[in-house]
């Protein structure tokens, strides 16, 4: 699959997008919002639902991944998905229910009510290229956590998971001087933000 | 003779026995009596003590023999140190799952390992407990290395490549020897590394990266400038495919001609910007692109490749190849589950080493150093490019790489290779 790039969407690029939405199918704002904020893809955003968030997080179903990655949201993208109303087991109903064709049909519209034509892949990208040691260590977790329960108990991974965060705070367990963490990394937990 | 008295009342083992003048000594050791973490039942409880027990004897005879003068105290004392690693601690009824995930989690997260790794260690290490729960582990005493040995041999047995199996030995013999210090226990010892196949890659032959620049154009169309960016990138400055595609312009500096390397495989530990001169070639292909496209800091040079997945630029390589009549060499190792091709994109990087190798770029480095560490040499790599006369003298090392004169066409146009006439070769590879 080879994806050319069209335009590098910009804050303006989603407000005209999300504009042209309103007007074309309202459902297309949450998937374009989920797809640039949280960097979620449209064709996994559009089937999405309540019950995938938990807390701020929501599960991603990762084709690569046996289980769903669990991702943080944005605050004012979890704000959004939790003030949207009248919503029962998916976000968007209609673009749930629609085939692949009719969801590519739906999109051009989109992008012809817009003014532009923009790949959907692309919507996710800035969020990629922001986040590209987070996602990478989200998928690390997914992997260490889906063969730990099948593996252990409840209070078993409990405890592995409060172990989790020791860990995170310290540096490499063995002697390898490549890979010692530097004074700033080991440091940072400790340092107040902001 | 020494042996040990019956305690029945008391929590460790008492030794007994006579010295060589004579005299009797009787006293408690610190080896427990009862397995700790174990109880009456449990599996693995009668080895457990009864192991216990030769451990006690053997201290008891060490005591005797010492006496004698049949054992110096060197060798007594690390008898006893070895004895105290093999005595049973308090955590050995803990799950195999609980011991080997709680390793793996604190090796992935303290390491940060990448998520690649930490997929094929899960799987390995789902390997194993599926293979000691066969066997009815219940605790991480009951572990042998006959269970190791088997996860091993089924490896093996599924065709993985030696590298891949090399790999697991690697892992499996670190979790050993944690199960090793918790149980006494050597459940590693067995695995042995088998010898790989050093012919897996091949680099590409001074023609045959002739022949890759001439067909370029015609097989990527478009995209045959970044291609020809893209591939003197890689044939340059040793970089990855997976590196060379994300090369921005702010990792170029056109003024000083100098690269910075980039590494996508060793980001996470060895994050040190290097800035490497560009070989002649590279350099003026670059500057005549930079001159004609003005790209911002942040863009990158390759800006469609940068986009594209890995297996979507291999299988376009892989066309390339097959339009310069290149044999890719595709066999199935008789170790391989998946047939493979010793020339492929990544033997671009290959080709880069052996060509860097033989215009001896790096052989005064490893005289200079002698027998000095990988990392003790990471030492002496410093920013050349702040010291001009440094610089020169590095320029001049990468400049005995054999050239590849590749000439810039506008982007109007279709970006192609030098073409003089029709019976020259577009592209010229000079001798060193």
């Amino acid at each position: 699959m080879r994806y050319d790039v069209k335009h590098d969407p910009t804050d303006e690029n989603i407000q005209l997008l999300i504009e042209a939405a309103t007007i074309v199918e309202p459902e297309w704002v949450t998937v374009v919002r989920c797809a640039y904020e949280a960097g979620i893809k449209t064709s996994v955003g559009r089937h999405m639902g309540p019950g995938h968030l938990s807390g701020n997080e929501i599960a991603i179903n990762h084709s690569l991944s046996r289980g769903p990655l669990q991702r943080v949201l944005p605050d004012a993208l979890h704000n959004y998905l939790r003030g949207l109303t009248e919503v029962t087991t998916h976000f968007c109903p209609r673009l749930h229910a629609m085939t692949t064709e009719q969801f590519a049909n739906s999109w051009r519209d989109v992008c012809s009510e817009a003014g532009f034509k923009i790949q959907m892949i692309v919507l996710t990208w800035p969020y990629r290229n922001a986040n590209k040691q987070n996602i990478k260590w989200e998928r690390a977790q997914c992997y260490l956590e889906n063969l730990a329960r099948d593996w252990l108990d409840e209070s078993e991974l409990e405890k592995l998971k409060a172990d989790a965060e020791k860990w995170m705070l310290l540096g490499s367990k063995c002697g390898n001087r490549r890979r010692r963490l530097t004074r700033q990394q080991l440091l940072a937990p400790f340092i107040p933000r902001g | 003779m020494a042996s040990l008295r019956k305690n029945h009342k008391g929590k460790f083992h008492i030794i007994r026995g006579r010295l060589a003048d004579g005299s009797s000594f009787e006293y408690a050791i610190d080896i427990p009596q009862e397995p700790p973490g174990l109880s009456l039942g449990d599996p693995g409880y009668a080895g457990a003590k009864a192991e216990l027990a030769r451990l006690a004897q053997e201290e008891a005879d060490d005591v005797e023999t010492r006496s004698r003068g049949k054992m110096d105290e060197k060798e007594y004392e690390a008898r006893a140190k070895f004895r105290a690693k093999k005595v049973l601690r308090e955590n050995a009824k803990t799950s195999p799952p609980a011991f080997i995930l709680g390793w793996l989690w604190e090796h992935v997260i303290r390491n940060r390992i990448d998520y690649t790794k930490t997929l094929f260690l899960c799987n390995l290490m789902n390997r194993l407990l599926t293979a000691l729960s066969k066997a009815q582990c219940t605790t991480i005493h009951d572990v042998r290395q006959a269970h190791f040995d088997s996860v091993v041999l089924q490896m093996r047995l599924d065709s993985y490549s030696p590298g891949v199996v090399n790999n697991a030995i690697d892992y499996l013999n670190a979790l050993g020897r944690e199960i090793e210090k918790t149980t006494g226990n050597n459940v590693s010892g067995g695995l042995a590394k088998e010898a790989t196949d050093y012919d897996e890659r091949l680099p590409f032959g001074a023609r045959e990266i002739r022949q890759i620049f001439e067909v370029i154009p015609t097989v990527v169309g478009s995209l045959a400038v970044e291609w020809t960016i893209f591939i003197l990138i890689m044939l340059y400055t040793e970089m990855r495919p997976s590196s060379a595609t994300i090369v921005r312009r702010k990792d170029i500096r056109l003024e000083e001609g100098v690269i910075r390397i980039i590494s996508t495989k060793t980001e996470n530990f060895r994050n040190k910007h290097k800035w490497k001169p560009m070989h002649r070639c590279l350099l003026l292909y670059v500057k005549a692109y930079l001159d004609d496209v003005s790209l911002e800091p942040d863009d990158f040079l390759c800006k469609h490749l940068a986009n594209m997945s890995e297996k979507s630029i291999s299988n376009k390589f892989t066309e390339v190849l097959r339009a310069a009549k290149i044999d890719q060499m595709r066999n199935k190792g008789e170790n391989r589950i998946n047939p493979f091709s010793p020339k492929s994109l990544y033997s671009v990087k290959h080709t880069s080493c052996v060509w860097l190798d033989a215009a001896g770029a790096r052989e005064d480095e490893k005289e200079e150093h002698c027998d000095s560490t990988e990392q003790a040499q990471e030492h002496y790599r410093h920013l050349a490019y702040e010291d001009p006369e440094l610089l020169a003298i590095r320029r001049q090392k990468v400049n005995r790489m054999p050239a590849v004169d590749v000439t810039y066409q506008p982007r109007t146009k279709t970006s192609s290779c030098d073409t003089t006439s029709n019976t020259t070769p577009p592209t010229r590879i000079s001798s060193f």
